[in-house]
Formats: C-alpha cells, structure tokens, sequence
C-alpha cells in the first residue's frame, strides 16, 4: 500500500464531491480524486464513468485505483460504495475517516 | 435591365460557350449536390449564381465556420458527402475549424472556395493568402484548379477523395479569374461516374475472426461510424440478431440499431467492454473516446477497418485485422457464423444496464431547482419522436446528452469529433433541418457554447427551419469555472422570427419544450440547470 499517496489524499479531497463519474460536471468522486493524486492527467478521467482512458495504464478505474495504490481490489470497491452512498454534505469527512482506516491497516 | 447575375445563368447564348460557375454547378448536380451551405462573396460569386439554376438549394449561412460545419452535418445526417462554398481569405481561414472537425470525424465533405487571381499573386492584391497550404493540414486533399474547363474533372476528384477510404473533407479552389471565365462547351468532358462499390474483405480473416467470436464465452460488437459510411445498419443489425453477440454504437454510427432493440447498449461501451472477453470493432478508430483500445483483459480483439492504418493503432495487440468494408465485412462474418448461446452474457449485461437506468431515473425525476440537466434530456426525450435529430453540441452538456438521449435511426445523433469543437451544432442542426424535413431537430447546447454561432439562427428563420434550442443553462464555463452569469438568451428568439422560453424550475420545463417543439420556427428553451450536479451513483459498482 501507499500509504504516503493515501495520505496525500486524504489531506486535499475536494469538499465537494460528485458520486460516479471521475470528472466531470460537478467535479471528481473519490477514484477519479485518487487517480489525479496518482499523476493521472484529468484528460484521461474527463467524462468517464467505468474505466480510465489512458493508452498505457488504463482501465477499469476499480482495478487502476486498486494497482496504482496498492490497495486491495474490495477496499477500492467500499471506497466507491461509500463515496456513492453518502450524502454531498457529509461525504468528504466520511472518506477521510475510511482513508485514515486503511492507512492504520484497518478495513475501509 | 440586364443584371450581371443573369449572365450566369446559362451558357451563352450560341450555347458554344459556357461559364465556369455554370460548370461547377451542374459538376456539383452530377455528384448529388442538392444543397451548399455558404456565404457569398466576389470571388465565388458565378458558382453562387448558377447553383440554382441546377437546382441546388443555397443555404447562405452568417459565418463559414458554419457552412463548413453544416456539410459535415450533411454528410452525418445523410451518410453522404456534404458541400459548402466560401470565398477568399477570411471566407476560407473561417471555414477551417469545420475542415479540421470533419478530418477529425472522417466525415465526407467538399469544400469549394474563391482565391485571388493566378495573375495577381504576390502582387498584394485583395483577400489573396497562400490558402493551398493553409488547407491541407487540415484536409485529406487539398487542389487549386488552373484550367476552367478542367473545372467538372476536379470537382469529381474531390468527391471521390471525400468518399473513398477513410472519408474526410477534402479542399477545392477556383482562382476568380477562372470562375468568372468561359470555356468552350466542346472542350468540357464530365468524368464516368463511379457506382458504388465496397471494399471485400479477406475470406480466410473473415473465417479466423468467426471462429474466435464464436469461441468467446463474452463476445461483443462496438460499431462506429464506419458503419454509417458504409451505409451497414441493416448489415449490423442483421449480424447481432443472426448470433445474438450484444452491440455498443458509437458517434455516427448511433442508431444504426436502435437503443431499444435488445441486444443493443446504446453507447455505453465502458460496461460492455470491460466485461467482454472477444471484442469485434467495426468501423471504430482506437481513440479517445475509446480507451485508446486498449483493453488488456480481452483474450481477443478483432478489428475490422476500412483504412489500413487504423488497424492495431496505438500499438494496441489485434488478433485478427480485417481491411474491408464494414457493410461486406459484417455480411461475410454473418454468413460465416451460426447463432451463439448469448441469453445469459446479454442478461448479466442487462442487469447492469438496469441498475444504470434506474440511476438515470432517479435522477431525472429530481425537483431540485435550477433543475438537473438529466431531467431536461428525459423530458425531451419523451416529446420526440424516433426520427427526430438531436444535435448535443460538445463539453459538460454532451456528456448529460450521451446519457439521456436515446438513438433510434441512423443519422439522428450527429456526431462531436475528438476535436473538441463546441458551438458547431446550431450547424449541424441546420443541416439536419434540411436533409429530413418534416422532423423534429434539436439543438441541444451549453450556455457558454452557445455563443459561439447563436446567430445561425437567422440562418434558420430565414429558411423556416424549426429548430429547437435547448439551452442547458450552468451559468458559466463549467470545465473552468469561469461565470457568464444568468442570461436571457431565449429572448433573441422573437428577433429570428421565434418563441422563446425561461425556464428556471422543473414544472415550467415540459410546457415550454411542448411549445417550443410545436412552434414552425426557431425556438429557445434556455433552462437554468444545476451547475454541480450528482451523476450515476453506482456506476462503478454495477
């Protein structure tokens, strides 16, 4: 894992989050922020809502987020499920504490 | 009083002598030209005058830009090649992001334009540029013609570049002391023209590619607009019933087969690929707006293209590259194939697909205020009908459209290219408006967008075109965040002979796009829309 990326993360989330697309109108979800964090260029996120548009690493944004950090494919997968489930208002802090989780070792 | 424009009417009157624009004219007919998109000026002005006279209809337009855009939205709407004239200088450096947009889209298009005079080079003289090269770049051929009664064999050139192969725009000048000239008729020789022919694929690849898709536990078709040049819809579609492998449709080839037929995913390519095992593109460059093709966890893609180069583009691995036609290329591989047990990849397919529409449902009954763009896209969607052209103009906005706006029939959803171009489809609707009268057309658009070519809406008044503009309002540049404020752009409808209406919460929408709709003329719906709004939750995990 990471751990130093996540943390990165974890400190600049956007406040406001937009829930399954990666960027777009609204602003980025959870993967697609973690994917920018990771040196993906928003070029490649921009207007997707599946997978990375990327010649090289590109992919379904689950499994490139799980490989870029590390992370286990199902911690990636409750990351997303939380961004989606939670409402805009509270969903940054709610990410930030599932992001410190799996900083400390801890299931998402 | 003898005008000079009934000079250029007809040939002269010993009929042994004819004008150029004359020529051009009835060279432009014998290619099928039935309208040419334009904006006049002195150095185009013979083809200008004669046009009619050969029964082409001239859609003079308010800036090039737009008539180069509107004969790609000729070529999108109609699968053949579009035309358009400019004149000199600025007519033709106007028109160039409309090449670039069609070379990018592969779309067919001739564009004819005026040019100083072959004497009068490097003279100074007036709108003179070396427009040749700054053409090319942005064309698959660009030529100047030096002798006028060559006049009917380039223009037959022209459309043969812009049809063949790979389609494109292709660039055609005519200096005016040419097009003002005449030549003898005896002198003049139309080329043979070509039937129609399509590129036959290799039987042994066609055989290989059929094995392997008839091997896949996943197989799955993406269609692009190869498709629609190759005028395959029926071929396509009689592929996918014939072996029951699902299909994505993508840009012009959106509606080929409809969204609503069962084994079509509209143009959700994401959660069909990534699922898929065996990938048939056909017709689909390996782009952007396409993961570049590059799906490492396919066993097999196979690629069928009609321009060499696009097979295995990207260094993408290809197991099976067909050149061919993709109308030939689907025939040979239905006759090559027998039915597949598909029923439960399809339904496993449309299961996500429902959780998907059950997003897109959530979110179009919102009744937020300003309202959610997917609600304005499913409460226009269920006012037209399955003919109806909807041009999504480009930005934030298409990508609500790619999400909310079904295509039922070929031709329907003009295409945006990778380009990037925003503003071109008030263009693209024009063209649509005059390839399928009688239909609903649709310009759907941003708000910054719109500025670029809102004027075209004269062009559509003066034309009783009924376009209707649906303005998903944001308030601003969203990619940048750069605020244009709330802007009343619906009132320029009644100043082109429109209706126009504001629409700032969810209950006023559907009364004011059944009005706008209704209305024989321009129409603008200019509907304040939420400028952060929540897309598909669950997306990644269906």
């Amino acid at each position: 894992m990471n751990a130093a990326l996540l943390q990165q993360v974890r400190d600049t989330l956007p406040k406001r989050l937009n829930a399954g697309i990666l960027m777009g109108d609204g602003g980025f979800c959870v993967l697609g922020w973690m994917l920018l964090t990771a040196g993906y260029h928003p070029i490649t996120l921009y207007s997707n809502t599946v997978g990375v548009v990327d010649p090289a690493t590109g992919g379904p944004a689950i499994d490139v987020v799980a490989r870029v950090y590390g992370l286990e494919r199902s911690d990636v997968v409750e990351l997303a499920r939380l961004n989606d489930a939670t409402p805009r208002a509270e969903r940054r802090d709610a990410l930030r504490v599932a992001i410190d989780a799996l900083i400390a070792g801890a299931p998402a | 009083m003898s005008t000079p424009r009934a000079a250029y009417g007809a040939t002269t009157a010993a009929a042994e002598r004819v004008n150029a624009g004359v020529l051009m004219a009835e060279a432009l007919r014998r290619e099928g030209v039935t309208h040419l998109f334009g904006l006049g000026g002195g150095h185009i002005n013979p083809t200008w005058w004669a046009a009619p006279g050969a029964g082409i209809t001239l859609i003079d337009v308010r800036h090039e830009a737009a008539a180069a855009h509107a004969a790609e939205g000729w070529a999108l709407a109609t699968g053949d090649a579009g035309a358009c004239i400019v004149t000199a200088g600025p007519g033709l450096t106007n028109a160039l992001t409309g090449l670039a947009n069609a070379l990018n889209n592969g779309s067919p298009m001739v564009c004819l334009a005026g040019s100083a005079t072959l004497r009068g080079q490097d003279t100074g003289e007036v709108e003179m540029i070396d427009q040749l090269s700054i053409a090319a770049p942005v064309t698959k051929w660009a030529r100047r013609v030096y002798h006028a009664d060559r006049i009917p064999e380039y223009v037959a050139m022209a459309f043969k570049e812009a049809r063949s192969g790979r389609p494109g725009p292709v660039y055609l000048e005519v200096p005016i002391d040419l097009i003002h000239s005449d030549v003898a008729v005896a002198d003049v020789v139309y080329p043979t023209a070509l039937e129609p022919q399509r590129q036959s694929p290799s039987s042994a690849l066609v055989a290989r590619a059929a094995e392997l898709l008839s091997n896949a536990q996943r197989p799955a078709v993406v269609a692009g607009s190869g498709v629609w040049w190759s005028g395959a819809a029926e071929e396509l579609r009689a592929f996918v019933e014939h072996t029951g492998i699902p299909v994505v449709t993508r840009q012009s080839a959106r509606g080929t087969v409809p969204d609503d037929h069962p084994l079509c995913f509209g143009n959700d390519w994401q959660s069909v690929v990534y699922r898929a095992d065996v990938l048939l593109v056909v017709g689909k460059q390996l782009d952007y707006f396409f993961g570049y093709g590059y799906f490492p966890h396919l066993d097999h893609l196979l690629q069928v293209d009609v321009n060499p180069v696009e097979i295995g583009r990207n260094r993408v691995p290809v197991s099976v590259g067909i050149v061919g036609d993709a109308g030939a290329t689907l025939s040979e591989l239905t006759a090559a194939m027998k039915p597949l047990a598909t029923d439960e990849w399809v339904a496993s397919l449309r299961s996500v697909a429902r959780t998907t529409d059950d997003a897109k449902a959530a979110l179009a009954a919102s009744e937020q205020a300003p309202v959610h763009p997917m609600r304005v896209c499913r409460e226009l969607q269920s006012l037209l009908r399955r003919d109806a052209t909807v041009v999504a103009d480009a930005s934030n906005m298409l990508m609500w459209a790619n999400a909310g706006i079904a295509a039922y029939t070929g031709g329907c959803n003009p295409a945006m290219s990778n380009l990037g171009c925003i503003g071109h489809g008030v263009a693209f609707a024009l063209a649509g408006a005059c390839a399928r009268p009688g239909t609903q057309v649709v310009w759907l658009v941003g708000d910054g967008s719109f500025g670029f070519n809102a004027m075209e809406l004269d062009t559509a008044a003066r034309f009783k075109l009924p376009i209707t503009t649906v303005i998903m309002n944001n308030l601003g540049w969203s990619g940048q965040w750069v605020p244009l404020g709330v802007r009343h752009y619906e009132r320029l409808a009644p100043g082109f002979d429109g209706i126009g209406e504001f629409v700032e919460e969810p209950s006023q929408l559907r009364p004011a796009l059944e009005r706008a709709l209704a209305y024989e003329g321009p129409s603008i719906v200019n509907v304040l829309v939420e400028p952060e709004p929540e897309y598909f939750p669950g997306r990644y995990l269906a």
